[in-house]
C-alpha cells in the first residue's frame, strides 16, 4: 500500500499532474478505485484541513492541493462503486449581497467537498432571496453565507429570516472574519465557526442531525 | 475650519513625534455632529468618480462635510481621494460603487497573468480627474486643509484584484515568474503615480501632507499595505512581497504600513524590517479588542524596534484601550498616534482623553 501513501502525501504537496499519474498506476496495479478515493485521497484533504487550522500552511497550499484532489478524483469517477459516490448531504454557499469577496467562501467549498458533501456555489454578491430559492430548487441541507465586510453582515439575518418567516427547513451556517458567534446567536442563525476546517466538521454534524 | 494659532500648533507638535521628540501621544478626534451632513460616504466616492461632476463641486460637497465635523486635539480637515487600490482604476481595471455600503469594487480583468501587460497612461481620465480635485482642493482652501494622494493600494492586492484570489494564489505556483513581473510593472506605476501626485501636493498651500490614515506631516508621507499577505505564508511573502515593501518604505519619505488582521501578524517582524516608520495595527471586526491583551506583543514590537504606532479608537467605549496600550509600553505614550471618531454627543468623554494627556483643544 506504498502507493496509497505516495498518492497521499503527493496530494498535500498539490502535485496534481503527479497526483493524476500515480492514481493511474494505482488502479493498473489492481488497487480498488474506492480504496484509493477511502485511504488515500481523502485522507489526504482531511490532514490538509488539519494543517490549515493549525497555520501548518496556507491558502495557496489549500487551493492546489484541492485542484490535485479534483483531477485525482476525475480519473477515479469511472471506477468508483455506488457507495463510493453516494451523497452525504448538500448545500448552497455564497458570499453575500454587496460582498464580493471568495477566498473564505472557496475555502469552506474546498473543505466541505473533502467531506463529501455537493456544494452549489452561488458566487459573490448573493441576494437573500436567492440563497433561499436556490436551496429549496436544490434540496439542500445547509444555506452557507459568508461575508468578509461588516456593513454586509445584516444580509445574512436576511437570510435567516427568510428562512423562519417561509417555516423552511434548511440549517443557515455563517462566517467571515468579522462574523462572531455572538452574532450568530444574534441573528438566530444555527451555526457559526471561525475557520474553513471546523465549518465542513459543523456542516457533516449538521447534515447528520438532520438526517435522525 | 480652525484656527491659524491651532494650524501652527499642530505642524509642530506633529512634526516632534514623526522625528520622535516628544513623549506625547497624538490623540486625533473627529466627531459627527449632531446636524448631519446630507452627503454619505457613498455620495462623495461616487462625485469623485464621476467624470461629469466639476471638481469644484466636489470641493464643497467635502466642504459641507468639514462644517458637520469637529475637529479635536490632534484632528484637521483634510482630503484624498477613496478608495483602496485606485492604482488598478488607472492601470484599467473597471470599477462599481455601491453606493449603499460606501464601497468601491474593482473588477477583475479576465485575463491570464500573463498577458496582463501594466504601464501607467497619465492621460487617463480618472487620473487626471485625480489631480484635478487635488488642485481645486488647494485652490479653494488655500493652506486650510491637508492634503493626501490617492489610496493606490498595495502591488500584491492589485495583482488579486486582477486576477481574483484563487487565481492569483495558484498563480504563486503556476506562474511565479509572471507573478513578480506584474507585481514590478504595477510598483514601476506606483513609483510614477506616488511620485507624480506628491509634487502636485508639494506645489500647492496646504496644512502639510495626510493621507488615508490621516496623519499631518510636513513631508512626503504615505501607507503601504498588502492584504494579500494574510493568505499566504512566510515564504511566500519573502518571495513576492518583502522586497517590493522594502523598495516602497526607501520611496516614500515617511511610511506608514497598514496591518490589518489576525492572519497579518505572523509577518510582522519581516515588515518591520523594511524600513517604515510607522506601524498601523487594525485587529479587524470580530477579532479581539485592542486592550484584550491578544495584541500586546505587537504595540512590544513596534516599540522595541522605535517605529511609531498608530491604531483607530472607533467609539467612546474603546477610549480606554488608550489607557491600556500605554500601560503594555511602560506608561510612556511616545510614539503612539491614536486617531479616534465618535458623535457629538459624547464630546466631554473624549476631551477627558485629551485632558488627560495633555493635548490642547
Amino acid at each position: 500500500m506504498d502507493k496509497l501513501i505516495e498518492i497521499n502525501e503527493i496530494i498535500q504537496k498539490g502535485r496534481a499532474k503527479i497526483a493524476v499519474k500515480l492514481v493511474k498506476e494505482a488502479l493498473d496495479s489492481g488497487i480498488k478505485a474506492d480504496t484509493i478515493l477511502k485511504e488515500a485521497i481523502l485522507p489526504a484533504m482531511n490532514e490538509v484541513g488539519i494543517k490549515f487550522k493549525n497555520e501548518e500552511i496556507f491558502v495557496p497550499e489549500v487551493l492546489i492541493a484541492a485542484r490535485a484532489t479534483n483531477k485525482s478524483v476525475e480519473v477515479l469517477k469511472p471506477f468508483l462503486s455506488e457507495d463510493a459516490t453516494k451523497v452525504s448531504g448538500s448545500v448552497v454557499i455564497g458570499t453575500v449581497k454587496g460582498d464580493l469577496h471568495d477566498i473564505g467562501k472557496n475555502l469552506v467549498r474546498i473543505m466541505l467537498e473533502g467531506k463529501g458533501i455537493v456544494v452549489h456555489d452561488l458566487g459573490t454578491d448573493v441576494l437573500a432571496e436567492r440563497f433561499v430559492e436556490e436551496a429549496l430548487e436544490k434540496n439542500v441541507d445547509i444555506i452557507c453565507c459568508s461575508a468578509l465586510l461588516t456593513t454586509t453582515m445584516p444580509e445574512m439575518k436576511k437570510v435567516v429570516d427568510l428562512v423562519k418567516e417561509r417555516n423552511l427547513d434548511f440549517k443557515v451556517m455563517i462566517g467571515g472574519a468579522p462574523v462572531t458567534q455572538e452574532y450568530c446567536d444574534e441573528i438566530g442563525a444555527d451555526c457559526y465557526t471561525d475557520d474553513a476546517a471546523s465549518a465542513s466538521e459543523e456542516a457533516v454534524r449538521l447534515i447528520l442531525e438532520k438526517g435522525q | 475650519m480652525l484656527t491659524e494659532k491651532k494650524y501652527s500648533q499642530l505642524v509642530d507638535d506633529y512634526e516632534k513625534w514623526w522625528n520622535h521628540e516628544t513623549d506625547r501621544p497624538i490623540i486625533q478626534i473627529t466627531l459627527a455632529s449632531k446636524e448631519t451632513s446630507q452627503y454619505s460616504r457613498g455620495d462623495l466616492l461616487e462625485m469623485c468618480y464621476d467624470s461629469k461632476v466639476d471638481p469644484k463641486d466636489v470641493v464643497k460637497a467635502y466642504e459641507e462635510t468639514y462644517n458637520h465635523t469637529i475637529y479635536l486635539g490632534d484632528a484637521f480637515p483634510q482630503f484624498y481621494m477613496r478608495s483602496t487600490g485606485i492604482l488598478g482604476a488607472y492601470l484599467g481595471q473597471d470599477w462599481k460603487i455601491e453606493n449603499k455600503h460606501g464601497t468601491i469594487w474593482f473588477s477583475e480583468t479576465g485575463e491570464e497573468i500573463e498577458d496582463i501587460h501594466l504601464k501607467l497612461n497619465k492621460g487617463f481620465w480618472l487620473y487626471q480627474r485625480s489631480i484635478d480635485i487635488l488642485k481645486a482642493f488647494m485652490d479653494h482652501f488655500e493652506g486650510k486643509i491637508a492634503l493626501g494622494i490617492p489610496n493606490l493600494g498595495g502591488m500584491m492586492d492589485i495583482v488579486e484584484s486582477m486576477r481574483g484570489a484563487n487565481n492569483s494564489l495558484m498563480d504563486l505556483y503556476d506562474d511565479p515568474d509572471e507573478v513578480l513581473r506584474v507585481n514590478d510593472e504595477i510598483y514601476e506605476a506606483y513609483k510614477e503615480a506616488y511620485l507624480d501626485m506628491i509634487d502636485t501636493i508639494s506645489k500647492g498651500n496646504t496644512i502639510g501632507y495626510t493621507g488615508w490614515i490621516t496623519l499631518l506631516s510636513q513631508k512626503p508621507y504615505f501607507i503601504s499595505q498588502c492584504d494579500f499577505c494574510c493568505m499566504i505564508g512566510s515564504e511566500q511573502f519573502d518571495e513576492f512581497i518583502k522586497d517590493t515593501l522594502s523598495k516602497e518604505a526607501k520611496l516614500i519619505e515617511r511610511s506608514f504600513y497598514h496591518l490589518d488582521g489576525p492572519g497579518a501578524v505572523r509577518h510582522l517582524d519581516t515588515i518591520l524590517e523594511c524600513g517604515f516608520d510607522g506601524i498601523q495595527w487594525v485587529q479587524g471586526a470580530g477579532s479581539a479588542s485592542l486592550d484584550s491583551g491578544k495584541w500586546d506583543e505587537i504595540y512590544k514590537k513596534v516599540r522595541e524596534k522605535d517605529k511609531l504606532l498608530q491604531v483607530f479608537i472607533s467609539d467612546k467605549e474603546e477610549l480606554k484601550c488608550i489607557d491600556y496600550i500605554v500601560g503594555v509600553l511602560g506608561g510612556n505614550p511616545r510614539g503612539l498616534a491614536f486617531i479616534c471618531t465618535g458623535n457629538e454627543e459624547d464630546k466631554e468623554e473624549f476631551i477627558k482623553y485629551l485632558d488627560k494627556y495633555h493635548i490642547p483643544y
